[in-house]
């Protein structure tokens, strides 16, 4: 229970961080996604399922708040919590850049799902102006921000919940 | 075998509440639901925090940054003042005479509504959309479509009121669409946001719209979301689209998107646009 309760706590944390502060800290119109960021660190750390939970509760915390439809950012932190995890047991194992990695194929994964979706819904949201002004921004950024967990602490972590982090 | 069948019903699970959600939420609602109502008054103390907290420390470090520069503006001020004081004399007298003209003819100007004041607490975390959430809502009189300004000109307008504090949706949206016109040749088309960019492009209706950069771009008033003769920004460029069939221009919003702090909202009178239902 507590684990979980930890989890709730951190990415409403990241929720305000993120809705609150995080715009004010952009450079060149670019701003630090906290959550995803949140997102990642959990599915390193706790795996799977978990990433997968909490990428969808992240998400639909960021619609709630500021979508208008509900469920395209929740579908997309839901990808990138099972991407990363599923990526980091099957591809990359105990590698000290798996963070860096986790955070550029995260925000890609992010940024590409939430298009996609928001294409399907109606918005007009061209492929080539978001690939240049959003998605490769958003890697960059959340890529430098990656170092946040580094690989020591997520093996300690991973240790302590019993994830299998080997290859 | 276990975490497997958890993981699927992981990604079944979050697979169905999508479908489910965006059936539901697809078309812009006048009212949010009560889950959705409960999530942002539980958050909405912790943004006013933040967001005081941000705007504290920013306010400290632009005033210790810029004190010679505050001297010179208040000498500037003064003159400035001086100058105003005349203006306002000479605008008394042309309203009075509007006022006394508009009578003889018959004339009655359409209700300019209330502004009130909000505050800007949080912004959309992507960078798809460009969306922020203000600390008022349907309690202050806020509806759906009511136009959101600063003093520079128009921001965009409420899209999704909740009761103590709505979402704006940004004139740079890219599902964001404004009829305005060229206030010089009142040449008249539709701005609308684009993807990562605070700049407009407005489409013509006439392919021989007369519109140089610099002119001033107003709303119009068509469509009746936004009352006319609201400022909307300038045009910096001109060009055609394809087979030179259609005129476009680009247009920087007279208000810094980027940097919103404190916004107006124009709650206009019971069943007018921008007024409350």
């Amino acid at each position: 229970m507590r684990p979980v309760l930890g989890a709730v706590a951190l990415v409403a944390a990241a929720g305000v961080l993120q809705l609150g502060v995080a715009p004010r800290m952009a450079v060149l119109g670019v701003k630090p996604d906290f959550l995803l960021l949140t997102v990642i660190g959990l599915a390193l750390c706790r795996g799977t399922v978990a990433g997968g939970l909490a990428g969808a509760g992240a998400g639909l915390l960021e619609d709630i708040v500021v979508g208008q439809f509900l469920g395209v950012r929740a579908a997309a932190f839901a990808l990138v919590g099972l991407g990363v995890a599923r990526a980091r047991t099957r591809l990359f194992g105990d590698q000290p850049l798996v963070p860096v990695a986790a955070a550029l194929g995260g925000a890609a994964l992010a940024e590409m799902a939430s298009w996609a979706l928001w294409r399907a819904a109606g918005l007009p949201l061209p492929l080539g102006q978001g690939l240049i002004r959003v998605v490769l921004p958003a890697c960059l950024y959340n890529g430098l921000l990656a170092p946040l967990f580094p690989g020591w602490w997520v093996r300690r972590v991973q240790a302590r919940a019993g994830v299998n982090s080997g290859a | 075998m276990r975490v497997a069948v958890a993981r699927m019903a992981v990604a079944l699970g979050v697979g169905l509440l999508v479908v489910f959600l965006a059936g539901l939420t697809a078309a812009e609602r006048e009212r949010v639901s009560a889950f959705e109502q409960a999530v942002r008054e539980g958050l909405r103390p912790a943004l006013v925090l933040a967001a005081g907290a941000v705007d504290r420390v920013k306010g400290t470090v632009a005033t210790l940054a810029s004190l010679p520069e505050i001297r010179r503006r208040q000498e500037e001020l003064e003159r400035e003042m001086a100058r105003v004081g005349e203006l306002e004399r000479r605008l008394q007298i042309l309203e009075a005479e509007n006022r006394r003209l508009r009578e003889l003819l018959g004339f009655r100007p359409p209700t300019p509504g209330r502004l009130m004041g909000a505050r800007v607490v949080g912004r959309n975390a992507d960078s798809w959309l460009s969306r922020v959430v203000i600390d008022q809502g349907t309690r202050a009189g806020i509806a759906k479509d009511a136009p959101v300004l600063t003093p520079e000109g128009l921001v965009g307008r409420v899209s999704s009121p909740g009761t103590r504090q709505s979402v704006v949706t940004l004139l740079c949206d890219p599902g964001s669409a404004v009829s305005a016109m060229v206030a010089r040749s009142r040449d008249a088309g539709v701005c609308y946001g684009r993807v990562g960019t605070d700049l407009l492009r407005m489409r013509f209706f006439s392919r021989d719209a007369r519109v140089v950069p610099g002119d001033l771009v107003v709303t119009s008033g068509l469509g009746g979301v936004f009352p006319p003769h609201l400022v909307v920004g300038t045009v910096v460029e001109t060009f055609r689209g394809d087979y030179g069939l259609v005129q476009y221009a680009t247009v920087r919003p007279a208000a810094d998107l980027k940097r919103l702090d404190e916004v107006l909202v124009l709650v206009g009178s019971p069943g007018e646009p921008g007024g409350p239902p």
